[in-house]
């Protein structure tokens, strides 16, 4: 039994050090044949867990060869636009302007209700709002609102920014930890962050989550125990 | 990068076990050959010194082949070789060249099965 442990952990750890040489595109966005891969790796894995007559490279071989070959997949997809529309195919319009284009639909056999489903994901829920709606390789659904329909921005609106900085707040303490590079980023002092601290009268390691932005806005959530002490 | 290097050390690996393996089945039929040989020279000295190395040199060569051949191929090749001792010295020859010639079988079809052929593949 132990041994169908420590097999489960090395592969565990294997696969894990296998999705981290595919990459991110390969969690978030998954072209047929990153799933072929990430199915076949699954299954792969399981049969040296299964079987503990099977030796543990019978089934490591395998899964470093499909993720090398995945990754090489990727490097010639990138040059070469030919192989990538072949491999990965083309993205296709099903709305234009409201109106719903049947026979791709058909083509890619959607019916309504998962056109519907996928239109509601992205927080639509009338088709005649659509201006265009594609359906990208990997399967999912992109939207473009009609211009009544967009969400409107400060620049339609004419505000004025008026120092409102560009950049997004960023996280300074994790878990009492400093991030000194987020820091930098929104222009701060060490010496800023101290005197905020103090007034608090908390040290680094009481701070659950601060974040900040440039204006030096920021939000802190002390640790629980501390909040209680 | 990564992925090529990936790959040239998985068919170097490869290429380790398909040797390990060719090396493995030509000591193993040498041996058997020269103790098929004795007993036919009716030398059961000689017999059971021979099946002595051939079992010492399968238990060195078995912990290797683990890593890489089902081991119930293995163990069937072990179970074998561990009746040859007894087979040898109490002179039972029939049984003994019949052990002989199924674990010659065996090993042979072990790099049979090793080969990187379109018979293997499918």
């Amino acid at each position: 039994m132990s041994v169908v442990v420590l097999r489960t952990i090395a592969l565990y750890l294997s696969i894990v050090l296998a999705l981290r040489i595919m990459g991110k595109r390969q969690l978030g966005e998954l072209q047929p044949t990153e799933l072929v891969v990430t199915l076949l790796v699954s299954n792969i894995a399981t049969l040296s867990i299964e079987d503990t007559n099977v030796p543990l490279l019978g089934s490591l071989l395998p899964i470093f060869t499909l993720v090398s070959c995945e990754v090489l997949m990727s490097v010639i997809c990138l040059k070469s636009n030919t192989l990538r529309k072949i491999i990965s195919g083309n993205p296709i319009i099903v709305i234009r302007d409201g109106v719903i284009d049947q026979k791709e639909l058909k083509d890619l056999r959607w019916s309504i209700d998962d056109l519907n489903e996928q239109l509601r994901v992205n927080g639509i829920f009338d088709i005649a709002e659509v201006a265009l709606a594609i359906v990208e390789t990997s399967g999912s659904l992109t939207t473009y609102p009609k211009f009544a329909n967009r969400p409107a921005t400060a620049s339609m609106l004419n505000v004025p920014q008026d120092g409102e900085p560009d950049m997004p707040p960023v996280t300074i303490i994790s878990d009492g930890q400093l991030i000194r590079d987020a820091l930098n980023i929104c222009n701060l002092k060490p010496e800023w962050l101290d005197k905020v601290l103090d007034e608090k009268k908390l040290k680094i390691q009481d701070v659950f989550l601060m974040t900040c932005n440039r204006r030096a806005q920021y939000f802190l959530a002390i640790k629980e125990g501390r909040e209680k002490a | 990068m990564i992925a090529c290097i990936t790959l040239v050390i998985i068919v170097m690996v490869c290429g380790w076990s398909v040797i390990q393996v060719g090396q493995l089945r030509d000591r193993m039929q040498a041996d058997i050959t020269a103790i098929t040989d004795a007993i036919v020279a009716e030398d059961y000295d000689e017999v059971v010194w021979r099946v002595g190395q051939l079992t010492q040199y399968w238990e060195q060569e078995e912990r290797h082949l683990m890593h890489i051949i089902r081991h119930a191929q293995i163990d069937n090749i072990t179970l074998g070789v561990s009746r040859l001792t007894a087979m040898a010295v109490y002179q039972n020859t029939p049984d003994l060249m019949a052990e002989l010639a199924s674990i010659s079988w065996q090993v042979s079809h072990i790099w049979e099965s090793e080969q990187p052929s379109l018979k293997n593949m499918f």
